[in-house]
C-alpha cells in the first residue's frame, strides 16, 4: 500500500523502480521519476540510454520486468484500458496505413479510441500544420508531415498525459518553433502534462519544465529547470569583458569577497543584483574599462556533459 | 462492444485497399467461369426399360416375367436376392473349414512329435537302434506312407492358406502376414520332405528324418491357428436377418410378401393395359417394375449389410483394416446405408425419385433445383474464400507488426486480447460477407437456370437418424460446416502470424496447412495414424450424408470410427486451443 503523499495524488504519471531486462541486461534500471499535472517533463539520454524502452512501458508497448506505473493513480497493469485512454502517445518514428490518405488515418484511430468527430480532425490537424495535405495519402507524405501526424494522432482522444519520444524528428526550424510553442499552450493552458524525448538540448531547455537525464538505464539526475540552473554556479552567475581582467579579478576578489575567475578577456564571478552596480561603479572607479556586463546562461548541454562525464563515448 | 468497433474499423479500411476489390472481381469472374462449366448429368429415374416401341404392354410384361437373360428381369433379380442369401447362410455352414486347417495341422505336427508310436521319431529310432533290412524294409514303407501323408497334409494346410487371401468369406480374423506366415511354413515343410525314399541310403534317410524332426516344431505355428479369433454370429441374429430381408420379402405365389404384392401390381396393371401400345403405359409399367427391382436391391443391401456389419463384430474400422476380407470395410458408411434403407424399406419408398446427396454437379433424383447450381458453386468458390481469409488474417496480424502501425494500434484503450479478438472477428465478418455474397449470387445464377424449383433431400445424420429437410436448409447447414472448416483455418493464420512477425512465412505455412487439409481426402486412410489428427474432423457436413454415392469432391470420405458428436468437439476444441494459444502469445509479446 502506497503512502498517499501530496505528491502522489497530484502526479498524472508515476513511475516507480522500473525495471527491463533483455536477456541478461538492463534496458532499464529502478526507474523513479512522476509527472505532475501541467508539467513538461524533458527525458534526456544518449542514444541506447534507455528513453524509448521507458516510454514503451508506459505506453504498453512491452512490459516491464518489475516495477510500477501509475497514470492518474492507477495501476497500468491492472487498469490497462482505463489508463491509457488518458494517454496520447508517439512513440519512436510514427507510422500510418500508407493507402489511407493522413484524415483517414486519423479518423481510423479516433473511431478506435471511440470518438470520432469529423471537426477534431480538422482543428488538431490545422494545431500541427498539416491542414493543406490532410486528404493525401500517407505514402507521400515527408517525414516531417508524418512527425506531424504523429502528434495529432496522440492528441484525438483529448488526454491527460503526451508521451512525444523525439516529436522534433524531421522537422524545420518553423516546425520546431511550432510544436514548442503549441506544446507549452497545450501544457500551460490546458493543463496537459508531456512527456518529451530528445537529445536536442536546446529544445529540451527551452521547453521543459524538469530535466531528467538517464544514462546506460539508471536515472542520475531528476531537476527542475531553475534548480538545474541554481546549482551550476560554479564560475559565477555574472561575467564581464574587458582589457584588464586581472586588475579587474583582483579588484572583485578583494573588495567583494568573491572568487573570480579569469577566462581570456573576461572575468566570471558570483554575485546578486543587488551587488552588481557596486561592482561596477568600483571597477569604473578604479578605472578599469567595462565593455560589457552579462549573467552567465549555462546552457542544459554543459550540465548534462558535466553530469553525463565526458568519457561517455558512444 | 468494443471488439465490434474494432472489427468494424479494421473492415472499414479495407473499403480504401485496391485488394478488396480485385478480390471481389476474382470471385465474380470465378462464379461466372463456374457457371459456364457447371454441366449437371441428370441422373436417370433408374428405370428399367423393358418393352419396345411398338410393341404392347403385355409383351414387355413378358419379357420381364418370363426372360431369364435380360437385365432387371424378374429372374435376375430374383437370383441376386437368392445369391445373397446363399451367401449368408454359407458362413453359418463353412465353420468347418477352420477346423479342417487345425486338424491338418495337428495331425502333420503328430506324425513329427515323438511319443506318438507310428511317429516318425519312433519309426527312426527303432531302425537306427537296429538297422537290420527288415527293419529297413518296415522303415521304408512306414516313411513313405507317413511321409506321403505328412506331405499331403502339408500341402492341404498351404493350399488352403494360399486360397485364403483371395477369399471375402472366411470365418475367422486373421490378417494376412498371419496367414502367409503359416503358409510359408507348410510350403517348407512339404518341399523338405523327399519324394523317392528308396533311392535314398541309410544315413541319408536318418539324416532326412532327423531334420524333419527338428526343423519343423509346428506347436508355434498350431498355437497361432488355435489363437485365431473366430467370427460369431449367433445363429438367432443370421435367421433374423434373413426372415427380415429374404424371406418377408422375396418373391413367393400367394403369400403376403413385399415383393409379391409389388407383383401383383404389375401383373395386374399389365392385365389392364395389356393391349396398349402407348408410351405413357409402357412408362406406367417400367415404373412399377422400377419399384419392384429398387426394393430388391434395398432389401439386398439391408441384407449384405447388415450381415457385414455382424461380422466386423467388436472392432474398430481401424483394427478391421488389417484383417483379411475387411479390408475395404467403412462402418460409418455400412451403418449410415443400413439406417438409409431401412427407412426406405419401412416408408415403402421404392420409386427412386427422392434426392440423394448433394454431388459434385452430378444431378440426381428426378427434379432439378434452384439450388443445384448453389451448392456446387460453394464447394468450390468456399476454396477461394479460404484462401481470402487467410490473406486477410496475416495481413492484419503480421502485415500490422512489419509495417509497425500495430504501434499505433496497440496504445489505444484495448487490451490485447480484445486487440487479437477484434481481428478475429473482423475476418469472420469478411468471410461471412463473402459466403453471403456468393450464397445469392450463385442462388440467382441457379434461379435462372432451373427456375424457381426446390426440393427436399433424404439424409442420414450421424448415420442413425434420417431427416427429410428442404433445400435451403442443407445449404444453410453445408454454409455452415463450411464456415466452422475456414474459421479453423483462419485461427491456425492468427496463431502463426502472432508468433512469425513475417507475413510471408506465416502466409506460406498457412497455405501448407491448408492444402494438406485439402488433399488429406485423398492421401489418408482409414487405418493410417492421420486419421487422429484434427483434418480428419474438418467436415463435419460428411456426418449428414447420403449412402448410395461420394460426398462431393472435397467433403472427406474416410471414417475415423468418429461420430458427429466426437468430431464436433475435436473441432472445436482445436479452434479453442489454437485461438487461446494466440491470445497468449499476443497479450505477451513486446510490440517494438
Amino acid at each position: 500500500m502506497e503512502k498517499k503523499t501530496e505528491k502522489n495524488e497530484k502526479s498524472v504519471l508515476r513511475v516507480v523502480n522500473l525495471t527491463k531486462q533483455y536477456g541478461s541486461r538492463n534496458a532499464i534500471d529502478r526507474i523513479n521519476f512522476s509527472i505532475k499535472k501541467g508539467e513538461i517533463f524533458g527525458f534526456v539520454g544518449a542514444n541506447g540510454a534507455g528513453k524509448s524502452t521507458t516510454m514503451k512501458i508506459i505506453t504498453g508497448l512491452a512490459e516491464a520486468t518489475s516495477g510500477d506505473v501509475f497514470i492518474d493513480g492507477k495501476r497500468l497493469s491492472n487498469n490497462f484500458e482505463k489508463c491509457i485512454a488518458q494517454v496520447g502517445s508517439m512513440i519512436e518514428t510514427p507510422l500510418f496505413y500508407p493507402y489511407l490518405t493522413g484524415f483517414q488515418n486519423l479518423k481510423y484511430f479516433a473511431k478506435l479510441s471511440g470518438s470520432y468527430k469529423r471537426s477534431r480532425i480538422i482543428e488538431i490537424a490545422n494545431l500541427v500544420g498539416l491542414t493543406g495535405r490532410l486528404h493525401e495519402k500517407v505514402q507521400n507524405y515527408s517525414l516531417g508531415m508524418k512527425q506531424r501526424l504523429g502528434i495529432a494522432q496522440s492528441l484525438l482522444h483529448n488526454p491527460k498525459l503526451l508521451i512525444l519520444d523525439e516529436p522534433t524528428n524531421g522537422l524545420d526550424a518553423n516546425g520546431i518553433r511550432e510544436i514548442k510553442n503549441f506544446l507549452v499552450r497545450l501544457a500551460k493552458q490546458k493543463g496537459v502534462s508531456i512527456m518529451i524525448s530528445s537529445h536536442i538540448l536546446a529544445i529540451m531547455e527551452s521547453l521543459c519544465d524538469t530535466i531528467c537525464i538517464i544514462d546506460k538505464g539508471k536515472i542520475v539526475e531528476t531537476k527542475t529547470i531553475d534548480e538545474i540552473k541554481k546549482s551550476c554556479n560554479r564560475f559565477g552567475t555574472h561575467f564581464i569583458r574587458t582589457s584588464k581582467p586581472n586588475f579587474a579579478g583582483m579588484i572583485i576578489q578583494d573588495k567583494f569577497n568573491t572568487k573570480a575567475r579569469i577566462a581570456g578577456d573576461k572575468v566570471l564571478f558570483e554575485t546578486t543584483e543587488k551587488q552588481l552596480p557596486n561592482i561596477i561603479v568600483e571597477l569604473t572607479h578604479n578605472k578599469i574599462p567595462i565593455y560589457s556586463v552579462s549573467e552567465i546562461n549555462y546552457s542544459l548541454e554543459d550540465i548534462y556533459l558535466d553530469v553525463i562525464g565526458t568519457d561517455n563515448a558512444v | 462492444m468494443k471488439i465490434f468497433r474494432l472489427a468494424n474499423a479494421e473492415l472499414g479500411k479495407l473499403l480504401h485497399r485496391p485488394a478488396i476489390y480485385i478480390m471481389t472481381a476474382f470471385l465474380a469472374l470465378a462464379l461466372v467461369i463456374t457457371a459456364f462449366t457447371f454441366n449437371p448429368q441428370s441422373k436417370s429415374d433408374n428405370l428399367t426399360n423393358f418393352g419396345t416401341p411398338t410393341g404392347s404392354v403385355s409383351e414387355a410384361f413378358a419379357i420381364f416375367n418370363s426372360s431369364t437373360t435380360a437385365t432387371d428381369s424378374k429372374h435376375q433379380l430374383e437370383t441376386a436376392l437368392n445369391s445373397v442369401y446363399q451367401d449368408i447362410q454359407a458362413f453359418s455352414t463353412s465353420e468347418s473349414e477352420h477346423q479342417n486347417l487345425l486338424d491338418s495341422a495337428k495331425s502333420v505336427n503328430a506324425l513329427l512329435t515323438t511319443g506318438n508310436a507310428n511317429s516318425l521319431p519312433e519309426i527312426l529310432y527303432a531302425f537306427i537302434n537296429s538297422p537290420t533290412t527288415t527293419n529297413r524294409t518296415a522303415l521304408n514303407n512306414v516313411l513313405e506312407a507317413t511321409n506321403e501323408s505328412i506331405r499331403n497334409q502339408a500341402l492341404r494346410v498351404y493350399n488352403y492358406c494360399a486360397g485364403l487371401s483371395h477369399l471375402n468369406n472366411i470365418d475367422y480374423y486373421a490378417t494376412t502376414s498371419e496367414i502367409n506366415e503359416i503358409e510359408t511354413v507348410f510350403l517348407n515343410l512339404a518341399s523338405a520332405i523327399p519324394v523317392n525314399i528308396e533311392t535314398l541310403s541309410n544315413e541319408q534317410i536318418v539324416e532326412t528324418s532327423e531334420n524333419l524332426r527338428t526343423s519343423f516344431n509346428l506347436s508355434p505355428t498350431i498355437s497361432k491357428i488355435e489363437g485365431f479369433k473366430k467370427i460369431t454370429i449367433p445363429s438367432e441374429t443370421i435367421t433374423k436377418i434373413t426372415t427380415d430381408y429374404y424371406d418377408n420379402i422375396k418373391y413367393q405365389e400367394g403369400s403376403d410378401t413385399l415383393l409379391t404384392n409389388l407383383f401383383e401390381k404389375i401383373e395386374n396393371f399389365a392385365h389392364i393395359n395389356g393391349a396398349s401400345t402407348e408410351k405413357a403405359d409402357k412408362t406406367e409399367l417400367n415404373k412399377l417394375i422400377t419399384e419392384y427391382k429398387n426394393a430388391t436391391y434395398i432389401a439386398i443391401s439391408l441384407m449384405q449389410n447388415s450381415f457385414n456389419l455382424e461380422k466386423a463384430g467388436d472392432y474398430s474400422n481401424a483394427e478391421l483394416k488389417k484383417y483379411i476380407g475387411f479390408s475395404n470395410y467403412n462402418l460409418y458408411n455400412i451403418n449410415e446405408q443400413i439406417t438409409l434403407n431401412q427407412h426406405l424399406l419401412d416408408k415403402e419408398m421404392f420409386h427412386g425419385e427422392y434426392r440423394t446427396n448433394l454431388n459434385f454437379g452430378v444431378l440426381s433424383g428426378a427434379e432439378p433445383s434452384a439450388y443445384d447450381f448453389a451448392f456446387y458453386a460453394v464447394q468450390i468458390l468456399g476454396i477461394i474464400i479460404a484462401i481470402f481469409c487467410m490473406f486477410f488474417a496475416v495481413s492484419i496480424t503480421s502485415g500490422e507488426f512489419q509495417n509497425g502501425t500495430i504501434k499505433m494500434v496497440a496504445t489505444r484503450p484495448y487490451t490485447r486480447r480484445k486487440l487479437i479478438s477484434g481481428k478475429h472477428l473482423a475476418c469472420y465478418q469478411f468471410m461471412g460477407i463473402f459466403l453471403l455474397f456468393v450464397s445469392i449470387a450463385s442462388l440467382a445464377i441457379g434461379i435462372a437456370m432451373n427456375g424457381f424449383t426446390f426440393t427436399s433431400h433424404i439424409l442420414v445424420f450421424n448415420a442413425d437418424t434420417v431427416l427429410t429437410l428442404p433445400d435451403f436448409v442443407v445449404f444453410l447447414i453445408y454454409l455452415a460446416s463450411l464456415a466452422l472448416n475456414i474459421i479453423f483455418y483462419i485461427s491456425i493464420a492468427f496463431l502463426l502470424s502472432t508468433i512469425f512477425r513475417s507475413s510471408t512465412f506465416a502466409l506460406f505455412a498457412t497455405f501448407l496447412i491448408y492444402f494438406f487439409g485439402v488433399l488429406f481426402n485423398a492421401i489418408a486412410s482409414a487405418s493410417s495414424w492421420l486419421i487422429y489428427t484434427p483434418f480428419a474432423h474438418l467436415d463435419l457436413f460428411k456426418y449428414l450424408g447420403n449412402a448410395s454415392a461420394s460426398n462431393g469432391f472435397l467433403a472427406i470420405n474416410i471414417t475415423t470410427g468418429a461420430n458427429f458428436v466426437v468430431s464436433t468437439l475435436v473441432l472445436l476444441g482445436i479452434i479453442f486451443a489454437v485461438q487461446t494459444a494466440t491470445k497468449i502469445i499476443f497479450n505477451k509479446r513486446d510490440i517494438a
